[in-house]
């Protein structure tokens, strides 16, 4: 009998009848080079699922779905199952939640992204030379961290939902270092890519050779005043996360939303913001609560359209559940990479990290890399910080016409804010 | 509760026999077993959650050494009719070829041991609806403090983590426990909002329960003010630092620059630095699975070896690092207790313990009253390393004004400071002989993953930073 069953066969003896299995098979090959010499090797091989369990009741004051879950691990015998349940339905209990529905399940169905039969140490062994190939005597990748996953997610739950997935997702954790009698540096690099393509690998591997030559370069400019300054596409998703992050459900559900349906979230005709989430891929088609997952417009024209979130907190609202959604895209910008140029201006790089803080209004950081234009000449600059209200840098954004299409992002390459506070 | 795996107990002759079985082709063998467990007890507005905590793992990792590369396989089903298979895909994964060149690390060398350790969770073993109950009494308390409080989170996480570690040198069992409490509390006036966290960790239900309710206040009353809370105008200041600021500094500033696997990959600037001075001559800082009590104190690291205390700066002076035994086998250093990994999934790295400043002379009174014009900054929120170029990146939520010595009402939020790693330690000027406190309420990454559970902290210091 597969685990499965011996779970689904164990809940039907303790006369649970609503409940939520989350299956998932990881196989994960993994290489750890160091100085661009093979380190370490590793081999992951897990089965694991997590069970929920609900649990109805009711007092004076209303009907309540309690729910808790647990994980299995290892192979357990049914009596070791029917106590975890046990122990599950006391704890929910006591977890005295406003009722709601579990998700309604469709036809069964499952998806896969592309995978074609490859070995993964293979893979592996040829992106570690895609890499090696583009380092130079003074330029290499010190650390270099490769790993080939395959998910498989299997979700069931007693209203019919089952549904499964399997993603391919290479990782790629890569410090591209620069050593010379005066000067050692590095820049940190991670990428994900949901398809095995060995183009996208190759060019991004040359970025990050050709960033860390441009650190080494890189001048400590001493400057306190207010320039243009261009993001460009992976902290264009990290800004706008966080801009959208109080219209999700919950924290409509618990009133800390900064903007209502039809409100005007951006005061700005430069770029007439348009924002949708939508599946990460092909084959994400389904969330953890079973909600099948398909595109959402949350802003357009600037204007609060939508909010989003799981499904509990959906029929909070009373509203139709989007699922959770893991990709963000806007629309690009009518203007030029070089007409976004014109003007002085500083390009970020790359950051000890974004910080954007939506209630603070705040948007910041401190920057190890970025490409000062004077108004004459372009210089690589690092050792600053940078700073805006988040508002402020929303009404002067502008969105350049080429677009990006990198990991949960899709949208303009490039994103040009007036008037931003820098200091070193 | 307070008792070893029961799961691990029984898979140890298991354990023991794939050891000896690999011992025939592999000079190197060992198995690390994990089992832990815990919940996650939440409540949040009208929502309860009881959840397995974040941490959760049961598994194994075996790990051999073959012609100067080592090999890992990660598996959580470990049966007497598997072990045949397990050992014949661990060979298949140590002979696999590579093309690349390989670094040719040198086997790790282990002493003799054989020994169990044992900490207790002290206080009273609390049930779910104990629990529960109490969560959702802080959260009435804290609602009943000020009307503009529009959600009340609270956590609390209780973790038990068993593990073994065995090799044909090493039989090692440890089991320990540890709780984290947590508050975050949401205000709203008209469109402003704002909101306020903390946190810390015990190995006591009574005391985290008696700490719990004067996070409660603290947090509620600091989500208020900072309802006139100000972005900070850019520039540089005087700042004195609370522990888990001082905390963050010395974690992001040093802690990760003295990680010995970033010797061996030559990321580390600090390695110019051994035996110089990097800090003003009042900094003092350790790091160590032993040399505080806290969320990363374990007996032995997730390779067998034991605890230690590291001392990283003596009176400003750089003196040692911390180290794992794969890089300590590549460095011919000996390993510190500090490989640690995320899970039994996860490759082991150097990885931080408990890592602060060491107290100075000052009160914190003194410190206040020294400052012309600055701030006092508080609640660590993020931060990153820069181990090869010494930039530095802290975030804390918040920071109060200091004028000719006295604290004026005002406060600036949040607060990135950045800056020169040396340029910040060697304007550290006073160090504080009160105020002193270790948070194990923390979790560290390397880079962006590899996230283990750290407690930094130390005592209060004022220094020179740039804000902005």
């Amino acid at each position: 009998m597969s685990r499965i069953n011996v779970i689904l066969k164990a809940l039907k003896n303790k006369g649970v009848n609503k409940y939520l299995i989350k299956e998932e098979i990881v196989e994960s090959s993994q290489c750890f080079y160091v100085l661009q010499k093979l380190e370490t090797k590793r081999v992951v091989e897990t089965l694991e699922e997590v069970v929920t369990v609900y649990k109805e009741f009711e007092d004076e004051k209303g009907k309540y779905l309690g729910s808790s879950n647990f994980k299995i691990e290892h192979k357990m015998s049914i009596k070791e199952l029917e106590s975890a349940i046990d122990d599950a339905l006391y704890a929910a209990s006591f977890v005295k939640n406003p009722c709601y529905e579990l998700v309604k399940g469709e036809k069964r169905k499952k998806v896969s992204t592309k995978c074609d039969e490859e070995i993964p140490f293979e893979v592996l062994d040829k992106i570690a030379n895609i890499y090696i190939n583009e380092s130079k005597e003074n330029v290499k990748f010190n650390s270099l961290e490769l790993f080939y996953n395959k998910y498989l997610t299997h979700l069931i739950n007693s209203e019919g939902v089952n549904y499964t997935k399997i993603e391919r997702i290479i990782n790629i954790e890569a410090i591209p270092s620069y050593k010379s009698k005066d000067l050692k540096t590095e820049l940190y690099r991670m990428f994900k890519y949901n398809e095995l393509d060995y183009e996208k690998i190759s060019k991004d591997s040359k970025s990050a050779i050709d960033d860390v030559l441009i650190r080494a370069e890189a001048q400590n400019l001493k400057m306190k005043k207010q320039i243009n300054v261009i993001l460009k596409d992976e902290f264009i998703k990290e800004m706008f996360w966080e801009v959208i992050s109080s219209y999700d459900y919950y924290s409509v559900f618990t009133h800390s939303n900064i903007h209502s349906i039809g409100d005007k979230v951006v005061e700005n005709p430069q770029c007439n913001l348009n924002l949708s989430l939508n599946p990460l891929n092909k084959a994400d088609f389904f969330d953890s609560d079973g909600v099948l997952l398909k595109g959402q417009l949350i802003i357009e024209n600037g204007i609060l359209k939508a909010y989003y979130g799981n499904n509990r907190f959906a029929q909070y609202l009373n509203i139709k559940p989007t699922g959770n959604l893991n990709k963000i895209k806007i629309n690009n910008g009518k203007l030029k990479e070089n007409d976004l140029k014109k003007e002085p201006y500083i390009e970020l790089v790359d950051l000890s990290g974004l910080q954007v803080d939506l209630f603070a209004d705040y948007l910041g950081g401190e920057v190890r890399l970025a490409k000062y234009f004077d108004g004459e000449k372009i210089m690589p600059i690092s050792g600053f910080s940078f700073s805006i209200s988040l508002k402020e840098a929303l009404n002067s954004i502008s969105f350049s016409k080429e677009t990006a299409n990198i990991n949960g992002f899709e949208g303009p390459k490039l994103a040009l804010i007036k008037k931003v506070n820098v200091l070193s | 509760m307070n008792k070893f795996s029961s799961y691990l107990k029984k898979k140890k002759p298991l354990a023991k026999e794939i050891v000896e079985k690999l011992s025939k082709d592999f000079s190197f063998v060992s198995v690390l077993g994990t089992d832990v467990k815990g919940k996650n007890y939440s409540v949040s507005g009208p929502i309860t959650g009881i959840s397995p905590s974040s941490i959760t793992e049961c598994g194994f990792v075996i790990r051999v050494y073959n012609e100067g590369v080592y090999s890992e396989y990660s598996f959580n089903e470990l049966e007497k009719n598997k072990i045949d298979d397990i050992v014949i895909e661990v060979k298949s994964l140590a002979n696999t070829k590579s093309s690349v060149d390989i670094v040719n690390c040198n086997k790790i060398i282990e002493e003799s041991l054989s020994k169990k350790f044992k900490r207790n969770q002290k206080g009273d073993i609390l049930n779910d609806e104990e629990i529960i109950n109490k969560l959702k009494a802080e959260q009435e308390y804290a609602k009943s403090l000020n009307d503009k409080i529009i959600n009340v989170g609270l956590a609390y996480e209780n973790v038990e983590i068993s593990k073994m570690y065995i090799s044909n040198e090493k039989d090692l069992e440890q089991y320990y426990t540890w709780i984290n409490p947590r508050v975050n509390i949401v205000v709203k006036d008209g469109n402003n909002i704002k909101y306020a966290y903390d946190g810390f960790g015990s190995n006591d239900s009574n005391e985290c329960f008696n700490k719990l309710h004067k996070m409660v206040k603290d947090c509620a009353d600091l989500a208020i003010e900072l309802l006139n809370s100000e972005l900070p105008v850019p520039g540089k200041y005087t700042i004195i630092a609370d522990p888990s600021i001082t905390g963050l500094i010395a974690h992001e500033a040093f802690g990760h620059g003295l990680e010995m696997d970033m010797f061996v990959k030559e990321r580390a600037k600090s390695v110019e630095y051994m035996n110089k001075y990097v800090a003003s001559k009042k900094v003092s800082m350790h790091d160590g699975a032993k040399s505080a009590f806290s969320a990363a104190s374990y007996f032995f690291d997730d390779e067998g070896a034991l605890a230690s205390d590291t001392k990283i700066i003596d009176k400003g002076v750089l003196i040692g690092g911390i180290c794992d035994s794969v890089s300590a086998s590549i460095l011919n250093y000996h390993p510190t207790g500090n490989g640690r990994r995320e899970s039994y999934k996860r490759k082991a790295y150097t990885r931080m313990t408990n890592t602060f400043f060491e107290k100075g002379k000052y009160t914190l009174d003194e410190m206040i009253k020294s400052v012309d014009y600055g701030y006092y900054i508080s609640t660590t929120n993020n931060g990153m390393e820069d181990p090869k170029n010494w930039g530095i990146q802290c975030t804390a939520l918040y920071g109060r004004e200091i004028k000719e010595g006295k604290f004026t009402g005002k406060i600036i939020s949040p607060v990135v400071m950045s800056g020169y790693v040396i340029d910040l330690l060697e304007s550290i000027s006073m160090v504080s002989k009160d105020n002193f406190e270790v948070i194990g309420s923390g979790s560290c990454g390397k880079g962006y993953k590899e996230w283990v559970r750290v407690s930094d902290g130390g005592a209060s210091i004022k220094a020179e930073v740039r804000i902005g």
